[in-house]
């Protein structure tokens, strides 16, 4: 039936259905067409407005010549007490009769109903911890804290690879685990992190049998457990590592070469948050954070081990996070400083972005810090360390703080700043060494030529980037503390820390105080902080947070 | 201003043009129907947009055809070559010269993109005799010259064409 003989006619089938989509179409343009008298709408609209003006400034310029209540005469009556002379406004009426105060209720109401509360609109308060108790002991370096129900505290001292228990008052100590090898209370031949896990319970690797050992609140070891991988051993004592409500190990990956040449090994710009079940055995990703690399080289050296350069881009935003204690992973993004709170069952939830001072860096800025990065790092390769990593510092006091070192020997997280150099503007930029890898050198090192040629992952923002890797730590209420890398509440120096809470909104501004740095923390607002520097000692200090209800 | 045109007025404009409209589309495609249709149904659909606010065009038709036109030539412009395989240049050549370019799609295509190279007077030309099948009476009447005024036209442009067909030919075989 559709075959036609001539096919430069159209099927009447196809006739039919173009002409009823036709007159659809014709229908659809009809509904949305302009009003034909749109021009004169418009007209009637401007007549109108010039009409009402001309009759409002008619009505001010009659009525408004006496200016009843602030009038001349009126302040002289006033003043002389001549209640005789005070004139009544033609309009006063107004001002008294129920119809304007009705509208004013009304308008204030719906404006209140659709604004959030004036108090939830305004800076977070910023809170300056004060300490109370300080410990008797000094530690060669503190990495980590944690307090057990008792209200006693467990240190790892990784400086002396020592976890000593102190009571509540911080005065006294006891050695729980030692650096003594062979016995049962050995801490083991290599500094650990403490990671936090089930309870007041915490996890410290045991290299030599390649374990992550179980210690309780009162750091003896209670077990030792074997990871779904037991390369992940590296990643989870590389980096801070956390464990989630369901005994889950959340930590941040190694890195893993994309692309390899003969010459070049290429990395992403981004590592992934891993998972580890113990229970089942498997690993799943998280996530993944930025950590943006200028460059990963490996050289085989003279000797014939093998060098590899490992150059991350300090000018670049990286992304930081942590897991919070409700179960959720809070990532920092750290391109617009918001958090992608990653809840247990896999959702992701991107809260508002955190109020911050941003600080815009000019072209000289950006050809400083370059050329700054540049200097340091041939420093670094020519006192042979093959990982040349840097972080920057910026905007900070530009002497150490008190209590510190000069070269940044911060034990706690957040720290490592160099010693910096004031720039015009008052505010200093440096430069600093990776802290894990301590600074200068052993002098035995053979020297690295410097590199040829250092890439930028990328073009340096035009805005300084807002956190630091290892810039966040959980507390144990559900908050997240941020450190900035610039803050303009800083006085003399002190870090001062974004605590967000678990909905990723900025709750309060903490400052600490000066030569300070983060610790870990308790219950309830207890915080535990760090002060000293590598000849002396590091003392631990406790304060707490004042109760929402006493914050100023 | 333009006097709005109704639904009613616009469904005759639609009966009385559809079928030249059709043809002059389904010839230029060399009886590609599909090809057709898509081209007839767009440019109609223009004509819904474009009439309800500025209103009819004197000549609705011929305001239909150039859509239509400029529609097939950018299809072809878009559309990669065309395969060779199955027609010959001398079938093209032929086809020009027998005056049954339109009967063949892939013949239609090509003798297109060559006159998409033509200057516009001559390619129009060689489109209203060629697809639309205009008689030289015609031609002679719509251009207001005589007969033989329109063959000498004709052979100039259908010379000019068959040059660039075999320019065409020639790069899509590979032998430019």
């Amino acid at each position: 039936m559709n075959d036609f003989p001539d096919p430069h006619v159209p099927t009447p089938d196809f006739q039919a259905s173009l002409e009823n989509q036709i007159a659809r179409a014709f229908r659809a343009e009809l509904q949305f067409d302009p009003p034909r008298d749109a021009r004169r709408h418009t007209l009637g609209v401007v007549m109108g407005l010039v009409a009402g003006s001309v009759v409002i400034l008619t009505i001010g310029l009659v009525l408004g010549a006496s200016t009843g209540y602030a009038s001349a005469e009126v302040l002289h009556a006033r003043a002389n007490h001549d209640s005789a002379v005070v004139p009544e406004p033609g309009l006063t009426i107004l001002r008294t009769i129920p119809v304007r105060t009705t509208f004013n209720v009304v308008t204030c109401a719906a404006a209140s109903l659709a604004e959030p509360p004036i108090s939830a609109k305004q800076e977070p308060v910023v809170v300056t911890l004060e300490t109370t108790a300080r410990s008797a002991d000094a530690f060669g370096a503190v990495l980590g804290v944690r307090e057990n129900a008792e209200g006693k505290v467990l240190v790892n001292d990784a400086g002396r690879r020592q976890l000593k228990l102190l009571d509540s008052t911080l005065a006294a100590s006891t050695i729980v685990l030692d650096s003594v090898p062979g016995t049962s209370a050995s801490y083991g031949r290599r500094a650990s992190p403490l990671i936090p896990f089930v309870g007041d319970s915490s996890l410290l690797a045991d290299w030599n049998a390649r374990t992550m050992v179980v210690v309780d609140g009162r750091g003896r070891v209670s077990r030792a457990l074997a990871l779904p991988r037991p390369t992940d051993m590296i990643a989870l004592t590389n980096s801070p590592a956390f464990t989630d409500t369901q005994g889950r190990l959340v930590f941040r990956s190694l890195r893993l070469p994309g692309n390899e040449s003969a010459t070049h090994m290429v990395y992403g710009d981004s590592m992934a948050i891993l998972r580890a079940d113990l229970e089942f055995r498997r690993v799943d990703t998280v996530g993944r954070v930025a950590r943006p690399l200028m460059k990963v080289t490996a050289e085989k050296r003279s000797d014939g081990k093998q060098t590899t350069v490992y150059a991350p881009d300090p000018l670049q935003t990286n992304d930081d996070w942590a897991a919070l204690a409700n179960g959720s992973i809070a990532i920092v993004r750290g391109h617009d400083y918001h958090l992608d709170l990653v809840s247990p069952d896999g959702h992701t939830i991107a809260a508002p972005k955190i109020s911050l001072t941003w600080k815009r860096l000019t072209d000289d800025d950006k050809q400083r810090l370059a050329d700054s990065v540049r200097a340091a790092q041939n420093d670094l390769l020519a006192i042979g360390y093959p990982r040349a990593e840097f972080w920057l510092t910026t905007g900070m006091s530009c002497e150490p703080p008190a209590g510190l070192n000069a070269n940044g020997g911060r034990s706690g997280r957040g720290g490592g700043a160099g010693a910096p150099a004031a720039d015009e503007g008052g505010n200093c930029t440096a430069v600093a060494l990776n802290s894990s890898l301590g600074t200068g050198g052993p002098a035995t090192r053979t020297p690295i030529a410097p590199l040829a040629d250092l890439f930028r992952a990328g073009p340096v923002f035009d805005y300084e980037a807002p956190i630091q890797v290892g810039a966040t730590m959980p507390d144990r209420d559900g908050n997240l503390w941020i450190l900035p890398r610039t803050s303009t509440l800083s006085k003399t120096g002190e870090l001062v820390y974004d605590v967000v809470d678990g909905k990723g909104e900025l709750v309060e501004r903490v400052r600490l105080p000066l030569g300070r740095a983060l610790a870990g923390f308790g219950k309830g607002g207890v915080v535990y902080l760090v002060a000293g520097d590598r000849a002396t000692g590091y003392h631990l200090e406790r304060g707490r947070l004042p109760q929402p209800r006493q914050r100023k | 201003m333009h006097e709005r045109i109704s639904e009613e007025q616009f469904r005759q404009i639609y009966r009385d043009t559809i079928g030249a409209l059709y043809g002059f589309a389904s010839r230029r495609c060399g009886g590609q129907r599909e090809l057709a249709e898509d081209v007839t149904q767009e440019a109609w659909l223009r004509a819904v947009r474009e009439w309800r606010r500025n209103g009819v065009p004197d000549s609705p038709l011929g305001w239909l055809t150039t859509v239509a036109r400029n529609l097939i030539l950018n299809h072809l412009r878009r559309r990669e070559g065309v395969s060779l395989d199955s027609v010959s240049p001398a079938e093209v050549l032929n086809a020009v010269e027998q005056n049954s370019v339109s009967e063949s799609a892939e013949i239609a295509s090509i003798v297109s993109q060559a006159l998409l190279r033509l200057p516009q007077r001559e390619a129009r030309l060689l489109e209203a005799f060629h697809y639309d099948r205009c008689k030289m009476s015609q031609l002679a009447e719509a251009y207001g010259i005589s007969e033989r005024a329109v063959e000498g036209r004709l052979r100039r442009a259908r010379e000019r064409l068959r040059r660039e067909l075999e320019i065409t030919l020639k790069a899509a075989r590979g032998f430019a």
